[in-house]
C-alpha cells in the first residue's frame, strides 16, 4: 500500500513538472511575441493562458478603442501544431482572421472603427496544449 | 500532362484544407455561451488615452489630474492603495501621451510612496529591483524618451498586478483594475466635457466593462459599497443613452458622478 502511494506521488510530481514546463514554454513563446510587438512600436496587454484540446475553442472578450491599430498574437507550447483565430465584432461579424497553417502561432492586425467589445476566438486546429494571447495596440 | 495533373490535385488538396478551415461557422448556442462565460481582457488606460488623442487632439490632461505629492497621505487598507495605484497608473499613461515631464515625475513619486506602504506576506511590494525600475522610469521621463516611457509604465503596471496575483490577492488585482478604469473613464469624460464632440462621444459607452467589473466585485465579495454605487450610477446614465452618442447633459451627469469618485480615489 505504501509503495503504491509513493509510486502515485512520484507520478503526480512528474505530471506537475511536465505541466509547469509546458506552461513555461508557452510563456516563453508569448514573451517572444511581445518582443516582436514592441519592436514595431506596439504597447501590449497579456491575457492569462488557456489549455485547449484539439478541435476546441477558447474565447476572450476585449474592449477595443476606435482609431487604435491592434495586433493580436497567439502562441502555444510545442505540442500545439496549428492555432487559428477569428476576431468578431459585437454583431458577430468577422473583422480579422488567421487560418494559415503557421504552427503554434497566429497573428492578426486590424484598425478598430467602432469602440466596443470584440470577441477573440482561438481554435486549436491541430495538437493540444497551453496558449497565451497578447493584444498589442498603437 | 502528368505534371498538370499533380499540380491540379495539389491545388485541390490545398483549397480543400483552406475551405475546411474557413467553414468555421459559429453557432448561436456558442455565441450565447461566449457572451456569458468568456473572460474579459481589461483594456489599458493607455489604449484609451491613445484613442482620445486621435479623436480629441492634443489635450493638456494635467488640468484634470491631481499631480501634487502628499508624503503624509495615509491609506486605511491595501485595498485603498491598490485602487490608488490603478488611478496613478492611468494618470501616468495620460501624462505620457501629453508628454508632460514634470507632472509625470510627480505621479511616479506618488506611485513609489504607495508601493512602499504595500506589504504582502511580510514583504514590501517596493522591492529593490522595482525601486531601480522606478528610478529608470524617472530617468527616461527626464530624457523625454516617450515611447519607452509608455512601455515602462505598462511593464510596471503588469508586474504589480502579477505580484498581487502571485500573493493570491485577486481582490487587490481587481481593485487595481477598477482604479485604472475609473480614472481613465473620468479623464475621458472631462475631456469630452471641455471639448464636446458628439460623434466621438461613443467611446464612453462602456456598459460591458462596467458589468464585468461589477460582476468581479460581487464574485470576489469585495466590500466596497462606494465603488459599487459609482459603477452602478454610471451604468444607469449609460442605460438611458439613445443611439450611439452622448448628449452634453449626459456627459455632465457622468462628470458629477465621477467627481464623487475622485474624492474616494
Amino acid at each position: 500500500m505504501k509503495k503504491i502511494f509513493i509510486g502515485l506521488s512520484i507520478l503526480l510530481f512528474i505530471v506537475v513538472l511536465i505541466e509547469a514546463r509546458n506552461i513555461r514554454e508557452a510563456k516563453i513563446n508569448a514573451y517572444k511575441a511581445v518582443k516582436i510587438l514592441k519592436s514595431s512600436g506596439y504597447h501590449y496587454v497579456n491575457s492569462n493562458g488557456k489549455y485547449l484540446k484539439e478541435g476546441r475553442y477558447g474565447t476572450y472578450k476585449a474592449f477595443l478603442y476606435k482609431g487604435n491599430n491592434y495586433i493580436i498574437l497567439g502562441s502555444g507550447e510545442r505540442s500545439v501544431k496549428d492555432l487559428d483565430v477569428q476576431v468578431y465584432s459585437r454583431n458577430w461579424k468577422i473583422i480579422a482572421e488567421d487560418y494559415s497553417s503557421s504552427g503554434a502561432l497566429y497573428a492578426v492586425k486590424f484598425k478598430v472603427k467602432k469602440t466596443g467589445v470584440y470577441y477573440i476566438r482561438t481554435n486549436m486546429y491541430r495538437g493540444d496544449g497551453y496558449f497565451f494571447q497578447t493584444i498589442g495596440w498603437k | 500532362m502528368k505534371r498538370i495533373l499533380i499540380l491540379l490535385s495539389l491545388s485541390i488538396a490545398i483549397s480543400a484544407d483552406t475551405a475546411k478551415k474557413g467553414e468555421d461557422i459559429i453557432s448561436q448556442a456558442e455565441i450565447e455561451n461566449i457572451m456569458k462565460e468568456s473572460s474579459f481582457v481589461m483594456p489599458s488606460a493607455g489604449a484609451l488615452a491613445n484613442s482620445l488623442n486621435s479623436s480629441l487632439g492634443d489635450i493638456d490632461w494635467s488640468k484634470f489630474i491631481d499631480v501634487k505629492v502628499n508624503p503624509n497621505k495615509k491609506y486605511s487598507s491595501n485595498g485603498d492603495r491598490a485602487l490608488t495605484l490603478g488611478v496613478k497608473g492611468a494618470d501616468s499613461y495620460f501624462l505620457a501621451i501629453s508628454k508632460d515631464k514634470d507632472n509625470l515625475i510627480s505621479v511616479s513619486s506618488q506611485i513609489n510612496l504607495i508601493l512602499n506602504d504595500i506589504i504582502l506576506n511580510g514583504r514590501s511590494l517596493n522591492t529593490k529591483s522595482r525601486k531601480k525600475k522606478l528610478k529608470k522610469l524617472k530617468k527616461l521621463i527626464k530624457r523625454e524618451r516617450w515611447s519607452i516611457v509608455s512601455e515602462e509604465i505598462a511593464k510596471l503596471k503588469e508586474s504589480i498586478n502579477r505580484n498581487f496575483l502571485d500573493n493570491r490577492k485577486e481582490n487587490l488585482s481587481i481593485l487595481n483594475s477598477i482604479g485604472g478604469w475609473l480614472e481613465g473613464y473620468r479623464l475621458a469624460v472631462e475631456g469630452f466635457r471641455k471639448y464636446y464632440n458628439k460623434e466621438e462621444s461613443a467611446i464612453l459607452l462602456q456598459e460591458e466593462l462596467i458589468d464585468y467589473l461589477l460582476k468581479e466585485v460581487k464574485k470576489r465579495d469585495i466590500q466596497r459599497e462606494d465603488i459599487v454605487s459609482i459603477l452602478s450610477d454610471i451604468r444607469g446614465v449609460l442605460a438611458k443613452v439613445k443611439g450611439y452618442e452622448l448628449s452634453k447633459e449626459e456627459i455632465e451627469k457622468l462628470s458629477n458622478i465621477l467627481s464623487v469618485a475622485k474624492k474616494i480615489l
